[in-house]
């Protein structure tokens, strides 16, 4: 008995500071919801947009221009 | 910036380069006239040719080759089957079995819905068997797949357009990408390929074109009469064009959304018409 209750005593103690210290670090490691995501993929996925006909869907990726195409694609 | 364009692969071809050593488009142009007489269905002596004649026995076949291969067998797969290179004998019974030029061959009976890619070709280190009684053309894969390797040839701010199938690799002249005509309207292509499949083209008859469908082994007769997409590659961007046009209008957009950076359907209706798209 003598023995045993030292343990119990330096085994409750020992629970005791670690959740204080997990406490104390949580506290001091707050997550800033203003942070900016990182990395970028967690934006949401850019899906081609489609125009008033439906035939053509072009993703916000890639941009238009008004700059003569130099060449083409075709069915050949 | 450089230019050259030549005849190949059953189209014109067309080579851009910004700052690119002398002489190399020249050697781009040699080089894919050397792929076409290896790739070529229609010259016996081709490597292809060479492969298609060997039909149930190992066959030596180049790197190129090879991974030709490779790629048409992923291309089967993620397409659910539906890019089907062991198309030659629904090809030739459907009337296309030599040079277009040269007109229709005798029209057979089609073989039917045909077995998926793996049961007819496997491939492994220098060396591919085909079935007894199968045949490959690689048409549409074999371009865009060129045009992906040719790029790395022309150098790191290039285009290669291969009879309709391109690769845009780097800034162009722009800064901003290669200005590139995609449905109606003009796009600027930055390491981004683009292809079209269609049925518009090299056809001899009703019905009757060089676009197999490999659920029915005969030219395919869905809703659809071109698609064009933006992908990530050359190669990628010819198999989404022909697995979308095979699926049709409903099921397409649904396939290529999550695969695809843009692409046109234009319905079978408005076969070889006027385009009037609109640019979202």
């Amino acid at each position: 008995m003598s023995r045993e209750l030292p343990l119990r005593l330096g085994a409750v103690a020992l629970a005791l500071a670690s959740f204080a210290g997990a406490a104390g670090f949580v506290a001091g490691n707050l997550k800033n919801p203003a942070a900016p995501l990182q990395p970028p993929v967690a934006r949401p996925v850019a899906t081609p947009s489609a125009g008033p006909t439906g035939r053509l869907r072009v993703a916000p990726a890639v941009r238009a221009t008004e700059l003569p195409a130099i060449t083409v694609t075709h069915v050949s | 910036m450089d230019e050259l364009r030549f005849a190949a692969l059953g189209g014109e071809c067309e080579l851009f380069a910004v700052d690119a050593e002398p002489g190399r488009l020249r050697e781009a142009e040699t080089w894919i006239h050397r792929m076409h007489d290896r790739l070529t269905r229609f010259d016996a002596a081709s490597e292809l040719s060479r492969l298609n004649a060997a039909a149930g026995r190992w066959e030596p076949v180049s790197a190129e080759l090879e991974a030709l291969l490779r790629r048409a067998l992923a291309a089967w797969e993620e397409s659910g089957g539906l890019v089907h290179v062991a198309v030659r004998p629904a090809l030739v019974a459907a009337g296309y079995g030599g040079d277009f030029d040269l007109g229709p061959t005798p029209i057979a009976a089609p073989p039917g819905p045909l077995p998926p890619l793996p049961a007819l070709l496997e491939v492994r280190l220098g060396a591919a068997r085909l079935a007894t009684g199968a045949g490959v053309d690689l048409g549409g894969i074999a371009k865009g797949w060129l045009a992906d390797r040719l790029v790395e040839r022309l150098g790191p701010n290039s285009l290669a357009n291969l009879a309709g199938d391109l690769y845009a690799r780097g800034p162009g002249t722009t800064g901003e990408g290669w200005p590139v005509g995609f449905g109606g309207t003009t796009v600027l292509l930055r390491d981004l390929g683009a292809a079209t499949s269609g049925v518009t083209k090299r056809r001899w008859g009703a019905g009757l074109h060089h676009l197999i469908d490999p659920r029915t082994g005969r030219p395919a007769a869905g809703d659809l009469s071109e698609v064009s997409v933006l992908a990530r590659s050359g190669a990628d961007a010819e198999v989404y064009a022909k697995a979308a046009l095979l699926l049709g209008a409903a099921a397409a957009p649904a396939w290529l959304a999550p695969r695809s950076l843009g692409w046109e359907l234009v319905p079978a209706e408005r076969a070889a018409g006027t385009r009037s798209v609109t640019r979202s």
